[in-house]
């Protein structure tokens, strides 16, 4: 490639192996493109590599290239289409989608600056998009990334490194090593595939996602109530939290007076405000939506609060679980289970046990309390 | 018998005499399983031993701190074995009445019969 377009209008003069070529690099007088000529090896089934040759000293240059059969390529060159900024895949079919634009984002607690955005559709798997992405940037792509030609896309800042064998990132060990400054959609992901990529940011801080893991418990029976939350290591729960909450009677949304811990499932999920159990659909930022039951007669004004990771009566079923959230280190949970009046009362169940970063459960056990 | 909680201070606060043990005992663990309770400790552990014949021998032992309280100023019994410390009132006055082998409650069914607790002071003696 010289000047921004494929030498010789793109059309190959040599056979495989190493090549060895005249350019013309000056043009009456003056160095075209500086004298610099690139040298892009980005057949479809290889790992791609390029290297920036200066010629403006003349003589003979050596353009070092790396390549090998890459492993991760199993579809054929043909299972793709391409456009501005999108690459569809046939097999399986799916269409993966590069937004170009600042975006400000938050994985696993950790919000950073990001120049672009991957999402695709059909929850399709990191080992095809990766191929797409691939295909994206292969000698004969017609499709571009950020305005630039696919086949000379190399990166979304001048200011990164390149990723010479993958532009978009490498994908080794079942795990995605996405490229500088390109954020990936969290809702594209195939259940599979929550954890497998990783991140670097706009300012160079590598961001992987967190390890998702709840709580449950079982052995439980309709009617049954239970409590599960973090121990406080004296008998009880740890109900400190520093977050209070305010809200309208009436409501089913309160604002928190902070930011909840990344260990608080920022989806379904329950929630103490004043000692009123309450559940919730979901937690964006500083507000709690979805509240059930709404918020009671008089309302709450910087009411304390604190998050159960199960807090229900049984209605139905033997078990219970916690919404789902990210794991930040090993605790201690405490589990009630009680069941009195009618029914058939059993002796109020109490322990602690481990969570860790696969989760924790417990079981009840169920001692006739008559 | 309005039995409540004060969970707070880990009272157990009642407006008239307890003579129903297994009364009491059924009312604290409904208080307990509410979404209000469970949040504090249990009140009490609970002994039902079976004495044959429908007599049961009953005690309830408050613990994790948990006292008796009559706030309102008047007589009360507190009949059968409800243990457990007594927080004092001004103008309440209590008796206890402990039973060493039974006692009888309308929860759950007629309670033993005079044969059924001959039948078992005899076993006891002859035991």
């Amino acid at each position: 490639m010289q000047n921004g377009a494929k030498y010789n209008s793109g059309t190959k003069w040599w056979s495989a192996g190493p090549v060895q070529a005249l350019f013309k690099v000056k043009s009456s007088g003056s160095l075209i493109a500086s004298g610099i000529v690139t040298v892009l090896s980005r057949e479809w089934g290889y790992s791609f590599s390029h290297f920036d040759v200066d010629c403006s000293a003349g003589s003979e240059q050596v353009a070092a290239l790396s390549l090998a059969a890459d492993s991760n390529i199993t579809r054929l060159t043909g299972n793709y289409t391409a456009g501005a900024n999108t690459v569809t895949s046939t097999s399986p079919s799916f269409t993966v989608t590069l937004t170009i634009g600042d975006t400000t984002q938050s994985l696993g607690g950790v919000s950073k600056l990001y120049k672009g955005t991957i999402s695709w559709t059909g929850a399709a798997r990191l080992s095809e998009v990766i191929q797409a992405l691939q295909w994206l940037c292969h000698e004969d792509s017609n499709g571009t990334v950020g305005g630039v030609s696919g086949w000379n896309y190399r990166k979304l800042n001048s200011a990164y490194t390149d990723v010479l064998a993958a532009p978009f990132g490498q994908f080794a060990g079942g795990r995605w090593f996405t490229a500088q400054g390109w954020w990936v959609d969290p809702a594209s992901l195939h259940s599979s595939d929550i954890q497998a990529y990783q991140l670097i940011s706009h300012d160079g801080t590598t961001v992987t996602p967190p390890n998702v893991i709840s709580v449950s418990a079982g052995n439980l029976a309709v009617g049954d109530y239970i409590l599960v939350g973090k121990d406080d290591g004296s008998g009880g729960f740890n109900t400190t939290t520093g977050i209070t909450s305010t809200g309208t009677a009436g409501a089913t949304t309160v604002t928190l007076s902070g930011a909840p811990a990344s260990d608080v499932p920022t989806g379904a999920g329950y929630i103490r405000i004043a000692g009123n159990a309450h559940s919730y659909t979901g937690i964006s930022g500083t507000t709690v939506s979805g509240l059930s039951p709404a918020v009671p007669t008089g309302g709450y004004s910087g009411a304390a609060t604190w998050f159960p990771y199960i807090d229900k009566s049984i209605s139905s079923g033997s078990s219970a679980s916690s919404g789902t959230f990210n794991y930040g280190s090993d605790f201690t949970a405490r589990v009630r289970v009680r069941q009195g009046g009618g029914g058939s009362p059993i002796v109020p169940f109490e322990t602690t046990f481990g969570v860790t970063s696969s989760g924790g459960s417990v079981n009840a056990i169920r001692n006739l309390d008559a | 018998m309005t039995i409540t909680v004060d969970w707070a201070n880990k009272l157990v606060l009642s407006d008239a005499s307890l003579t129903d043990i297994v009364a009491v005992h059924a009312r604290l663990r409904d208080l307990e399983d509410d979404a209000g309770g469970i949040i504090y400790q249990q009140t009490h552990t609970w002994k039902a031993l079976d004495l044959g014949g429908g007599a049961f021998f009953y005690q309830l032992d408050l613990i994790n701190g948990y006292q008796w309280k009559f706030p309102t100023p008047g007589n009360y019994t507190m009949t059968g074995n409800l243990n457990g410390a007594i927080v004092p009132v001004a103008g309440v006055y209590i008796e206890r009445k402990t039973s060493a082998a039974y006692s009888t409650t309308a929860i759950g069914g007629s309670g033993p019969s005079a044969s059924d607790i001959a039948d078992a002071v005899w076993a006891k003696v002859l035991s």
